[in-house]
């Protein structure tokens, strides 16, 4: 019997207990977790906003931004009491375990598009915590790590710049000429294109450039090959990504002390750091 | 007139499938097989790594070694001519052309290395061009890729399936490490090609194994245990022992002894072991208990959970792009060798292939099946140059879809977040996507043969050994015995101060715990190799 027919041939009426409340999953609303009330605003409008980034809703967000712009609400004052208050909620949701991969990316893309809006009245970029360039290793294709780690970077505060996929070595040099970050991230999936961090570590070498920290992960990227050559770091989940870059902003980290460190950084227990 | 013999060989990542033929008869004359492929790799991009690595030359010849090897074990002489299938880079390696174009994606990469990629249309060489062990002067017949990545393999699944000629919307899958995709919609071909990853082969799972004899390759439910399917020394299905999967008893013993676990028979214990609730939400407590001391661990579980997903999330992908309900598929046909041997209704049950599907066909090994074709008849070269030139197929490059993307970070959720799949579905509805269809509790499995290889003659089936063996010394080695000990293949042994690398089982470029697991980091991989070329 399937269970549409069960309820059908149930007296509702009766029911006292939910049985399937698991399966169901938590009744509880996402504003209601202790952690998120500790983080939204109780002030309006920036209540309204952060709590449409906290679900999502990217159509409102945006709406509800510009009435905001139009009322002469700073958008400074919105970017950080309203949509920076409601991307650290989702952040604290996921990490909970609450949320999951694809709440990120919706949460993170309407919190991109209405720090837009605001930074189009503004005149300018919105000041950040600091600069990080984000690429996908040359030759490859997969951007679904260094999507995430856009999101993170953003939702903790940074200014990410995004190289996008197959990004050759020089193009990663221009980038830290330009912007002079304090962090780099390079992603890869495939082993063959792996290779394409220690090229990116010569070329600014060359230039003579220097990064405090280059953090590599994805899919195929092995520790031990990221750690055989210098700058470089290995990055374990793309959430840790902005505990990385606050260690070297906060605390003057570099990629030797990460690597030493990593597990304290990132503050959890990190099994390929663990030996 | 003595006879005259033809040979159709199938060069897979997981291995080599030969066959010789009488072509006075076309009757199939010997079968041999090889267990594992001759270069360091667990799948096709780290073979191709390899390659880049040591160098075009130095694999083309480790490849034409093992398949002389083959040849030679298929006991016919007078060949007058031999056919190859597979995938873009297997036969990119066998007559040694450029593979760069196939190591790295985009514009940038091809500029940078200054890469031209080569034409993969069909060609006819020489047994003397490529150091063949048949008469110099026998034609040499390799059919043609479809486009860039998409090859002669995925030629012949369209080609064997028959799906072109038939008036009806059909799905066709080669399961594999890598997972072509051809969805025929009115007419029209919409091709992917998923990365499941070598879980599929049981590769990357800790007690898993590629098809060999004594491994598990299929499960059933007897009562409230489980029944093991054991492959014997014929390669063919016996009964194992009875096991209570939650603790490991054995509750009757099997006629057979158990030493892995085949991809497909992973994929049994993760459709029961969902089925009987040991598998939650993509997670498992403990272990999944099987036949002699062979489990599965929840990293297994988790590696076997994101190959499915990747099948799923690409016919997803495929048919929202081809704007198709997965329901109105007609015909799933699934080829090679792990799609002949996984029971279709569990692969149905965990949305392997859709769960709505309808007439299921389990074609076999297409790739040596298109190979047998062309040795017999050389003139269909020609034709199957004509239908790749025709196929107009609209190929969706999985890794830049931004539907795929959606789709498998959802797949990403229930298998490293523990996402129920109730919120799956919910968030398929709010990507406005297709519902995943409720299962299909009668479909009709046609099975045409006991093998993935059909007739294969008179004699046995032979397994070739193709092992080569590679050595190194390392200075300043200890000798503690940590690189042996954690080579996951047994690829690795010591005898005096050198060590021993057999390159056929070990697992390549993607696993290094030889090197990594190295306390004095004296173990350099590439000493094998580069001392080999000496």
């Amino acid at each position: 019997m399937s269970y549409q027919d069960l309820e059908e041939k149930m007296n509702q009426e009766k029911i006292a207990i939910r049985y399937n409340v698991v399966a169901e999953g938590a009744a509880m609303k996402a504003e209601d977790y202790p952690e998120v009330k500790e983080i939204l605003p109780e002030e309006e409008p920036f209540r309204t906003i952060s709590l449409e980034i906290l679900y999502e809703d990217k159509i409102n967000a945006l709406k509800d931004v510009k009435k905001a712009l139009d009322e002469g609400i700073s958008p400074i004052e919105i970017i950080n009491n309203g949509l920076m208050k409601g991307i650290d909620a989702v952040s604290t949701l996921y990490t909970k375990g609450v949320y999951f991969l694809p709440d990120l990316m919706l949460a993170g893309d309407a919190m991109m598009e209405s720090v837009k809006e605001c930074e189009s009245v503004l005149g300018r970029k919105s000041d950040t915590k600091g600069t990080v360039v984000c690429f996908v290793a040359e030759g490859d294709p997969h951007d679904i790590g260094k999507n995430l780690i856009l999101m993170f970077l953003r939702a903790g505060g940074y200014e990410a710049i995004d190289l996008g996929r197959d990004v050759p070595a020089a193009k990663v040099v221009e980038a830290v000429k330009e912007y002079d970050p304090i962090f780099l991230t390079g992603t890869a999936l495939m082993t063959t294109t792996m290779t394409a961090f220690s090229k990116v570590v010569d070329a600014l070498e060359e230039a003579g450039l220097e990064v405090p920290a280059i953090g590599c992960g994805g899919g195929a990227v092995r520790k031990d090959y990221v750690e055989s050559m210098p700058m470089t770091v290995y990055g374990v989940e793309a959430y840790h990504t902005p505990k990385l870059a606050d260690a070297i902003l906060n605390d003057n980290k570099n990629w030797e002390d990460l690597r030493k460190e990593y597990s304290d950084v990132v503050g959890e227990f990190v099994s390929e750091y663990a030996s | 007139m003595t006879a005259e013999y033809a040979i159709a060989i199938d060069i897979g990542t997981s291995g080599i499938r030969a066959q010789s033929y009488d072509l006075t008869n076309d009757k199939t004359i010997s079968t041999a097989i090889t267990l594992r492929h001759p270069l360091p790799g667990a799948n096709v991009v780290d073979h191709l790594h390899f390659a880049l690595e040591v160098g075009r030359n130095k694999a083309n010849e480790l490849l034409i070694d093992a398949i002389n090897k083959v040849i030679g074990s298929l006991e016919v002489d007078n060949v007058k001519r031999l056919s190859v299938c597979g995938n873009p880079i297997q036969l990119s390696l066998f007559n040694n052309i450029e593979i760069r174009d196939l190591a790295f994606w985009g514009e940038n990469a091809l500029k940078e290395h200054d890469i031209t990629p080569p034409s993969r249309k069909s060609k006819i060489l020489k047994a003397s061009q490529l150091g063949l062990d048949i008469p110099g002067e026998a034609d040499i017949l390799i059919p043609p890729a479809i486009k860039h990545e998409i090859g002669a393999d995925a030629l012949a699944m369209l080609y064997k399936s028959d799906a072109l000629n038939k008036d009806e919307d059909s799905l066709i899958i080669d399961f594999g490490t890598n997972a072509e995709m051809a969805l025929i919609v009115e007419g029209e071909i919409y091709t992917a090609s998923a990365a499941a990853g070598p879980a599929i082969e049981g590769q990357t799972i800790e007690k898993g194994r590629l098809a060999s004899p004594n491994t598990i390759c299929d499960i059933e439910k007897e009562d409230n245990y489980w029944r093991m399917k054991v492959l014997n020394d014929d390669l063919m299905v016996v009964d194992g022992d009875l096991i209570n999967p939650r603790t490991g008893d054995t509750i009757q013993k099997g006629d057979i002894e158990a030493k892995g676990i085949t991809g497909t028979g992973v994929i049994a214990a993760f459709s029961l072991g969902i089925e009987d609730d040991i598998i939650k939400e993509g997670k498992v407590n403990d272990r999944i208990y099987l036949q002699d001391d062979i489990y599965l661990t929840q990293n297994d579980i988790s590696n076997i959970g994101k190959a499915l997903g990747a099948f799923r999330a690409a016919e997803l992908t495929l048919c929202e792009s081809s704007e198709i309900y997965l329901d109105e598929i007609d015909s799933v046909y699934m080829a090679g060798a792990s799609g002949f041997y996984v029971d279709a209704i569990k692969s149905m049950k965990i949305g392997q292939i859709p769960t709505s599907s309808d007439e299921i066909y389990q074609i076999g090994n297409t790739s040596l099946a298109m190979a047998h074709d062309i040795a017999i008849n050389p003139d269909l070269l020609d034709e199957l140059q004509g239908i790749a030139d025709d196929i107009e197929s609209n190929h969706i490059m999985l890794a830049t879809s931004e539907i795929f993307e959606k789709i498998y970070s959802l797949e990403l959720s229930i298998y490293e977040e523990n996402m129920p799949f109730w919120m799956y579905k919910e968030w398929l509805g709010k990507y406005g996507f297709q519902d995943i269809p409720p299962l299909n509790e009668n479909p009709k499995i046609h099975k045409l043969f006991d093998r993935d290889i059909a007739n294969e003659g008179e004699k046995p089936i032979q397994t070739v050994d193709i092992s080569n063996t590679m050595n190194a010394s390392f200075d300043n080695c200890i000798y503690c015995m940590k690189c042996v000990d954690n080579c996951p293949e047994n690829a690795l042994s010591l005898s005096g101060d050198g060590f021993h690398l057999r390159s056929d089982l070990c697992s390549g470029l993607g696993c290094l715990r030889c090197m990594t697991n190295c306390s004095e980091k004296a173990f350099k991989y590439n000493k094998f190799y580069n001392k080999g070329s000496e």
